[in-house]
């Protein structure tokens, strides 16, 4: 066989920069928009108020307790549902749609260990809409400022690596 | 190297798997919390009756007008929405078809819920037929209504066909098969008839507007003479309750109902397929009209 001394391919993996992330979470969110909220934007039209005026649709809201419970359980289940979307495909491929896009990929700190479904589950715990896991959306994104993770990625001991080609 | 176990063209397909589940997933939930029937963003059902009112829908793209069709639908959703606990007929409207009032009335009457009515420039005839249905009747002191009546009328053309020399070939059945018809003058025979159930029609709607407004039949009928009231007028006489706004209506309810009243807007929406159905339909000629003639309303310019 002949050698045609082609060069060889290389992959190198860093850590994926703060940028990337965020466009990734971005298109996710975009995804997110068309597969799961609206499908319920008929029944949030139907049951949200019409009119324009902040303090009319306060004093709605104070008089029908009802919608504001039917509210709440949409709203529960549309963030259980973001949930299910994050754990799956990251259980399953490492990856959302939105890190595909940018080639980026979960993975354990320590390499030895697999990516395990209680990891997934412990980086995406803030799309479940308790609190007091719901603060994590706040303290997310200021861990992420300063320390280049998320607080949800150092409990779960994983992190979010790029993967880049390169040729001799 | 991150270890990959499936190609591009997997992952995809798989992607494509879990998104159409998550979809399938969210579309059957939002099922549960109600359907198009059930609209809550108030607890006053808004119905507007614009225009002219017919018993089938007008098509078209400039179709305006009010069809007890839609209007019963959109009171029939009103009345099996728990959250709903009034209705609101926003009445801008000279009249029309007694059919349609009859109908719309009667759907009025069978729902046991707060209704009320607000008058705006016109709720003549037809219009005031089915604002009678209601509990309670609001008026602007400058909304023309009343004309408790009915009109019939159609152009007579055989004068025309004669100057032109041409003749209408009649064949019918028996003598009043063609009572109506343009191309000749009517008999005195078909005058009387025309006539007679222009005064039965009336006879329905006397009755109808004396037994809900609670009145009597004499008072109704002195008042029966087609004319028309000003607000103020129909106040005093008793045809309408109280001088106000749709604005004063909502509060009014809001007492009745016990609890703030926030409107919701009940009205028939048609899609762009209605619109181009709509253009092939015609509307059937009609005997008797319940309508204040339009063309003649007073205008304050």
């Amino acid at each position: 066989m002949v050698d045609l001394k082609l060069p060889k391919k290389r992959m190198m993996v860093n850590l994926a920069p703060a940028w990337k992330r965020a466009m990734s979470f971005f298109i996710d969110l975009f995804i997110i928009q068309f597969v799961i909220i609206l499908p319920f934007g008929r029944v949030m039209t139907a049951k949200l108020p019409m009119s324009d005026n902040f303090s009319k649709n306060y004093e709605y809201f104070n008089s029908n307790s009802d919608i504001i419970q039917q509210l709440t359980i949409i709203f529960g289940l549309i963030f259980s549902l973001v949930f299910l979307y994050f754990v799956i495909f990251e259980y399953k491929f490492k990856q959302t749609p939105g890190k595909m896009f940018f080639n980026l990929y979960v993975e354990p700190v320590d390499k030895k260990e697999t990516l395990t479904l209680l990891k997934v589950i412990i980086r995406n715990i803030a799309a479940v809409p308790i609190f007091p896991l719901s603060l994590l959306w706040i303290i997310d994104p200021l861990y992420m400022f300063t320390s280049g993770r998320r607080l949800s990625d150092i409990l779960s001991k994983t992190e979010v690596v790029e993967e880049i080609n390169l040729y001799d | 190297m991150i270890e990959k176990t499936l190609s591009l063209k997997d992952k995809l397909f798989s992607s494509f798997k879990i998104l159409f589940f998550l979809w399938a997933l969210a579309s059957g939930i939002s099922l549960f919390f109600g359907n198009d029937n059930e609209i809550t963003g108030g607890n006053v059902a808004v119905i507007p009756i614009h225009g002219e009112i017919t018993v089938l829908e007008q098509g078209g793209f400039s179709a305006g007008g009010a069809s007890s069709e839609a209007i019963v639908d959109s009171l029939e959703k009103a009345n099996n929405n728990p959250g709903i606990k009034a209705i609101l007929l926003d009445i801008d409207s000279p009249g029309g078809s007694g059919v349609a009032a009859d109908e719309i009335s009667q759907k009025l009457k069978s729902i046991n819920k707060t209704k009320v009515a607000v008058i705006r420039e016109l709720g003549t005839s037809a219009a005031y037929w089915i604002a009678t249905s209601t509990d309670y009747i609001f008026v602007n002191r400058l909304s023309l209504t009343g004309s408790i009546g009915v009109i019939g009328s159609y152009l007579d053309f055989s004068g025309f066909l004669n100057r032109y020399n041409i003749t209408y070939e009649r064949y019918v059945s028996g003598e009043l098969k063609d009572m109506g018809s343009p191309f000749k003058e009517p008999s005195i025979r078909e005058r009387e008839t025309f006539q007679a159930l222009i005064d039965k029609m009336k006879v329905f709607f006397v009755e109808e507007v004396a037994l809900n407004r609670n009145m009597t039949l004499e008072k109704v009928d002195e008042l029966a003479t087609g004319e028309v009231f000003l607000g103020n007028e129909a106040v005093k006489l008793g045809l309408a309750d109280a001088i106000g706004t749709k604005e004063d209506a909502i509060r009014y309810i809001g007492k009745k109902i016990n609890s703030t009243a926030y409107e919701v807007d009940y009205r028939e929406r048609k899609t762009f397929m209605d619109v181009l159905t709509g253009l092939s339909a015609l509307s059937p000629p009609e005997i008797g009209k319940f309508i204040y003639p339009i063309n003649n309303k007073i205008q304050l310019t």
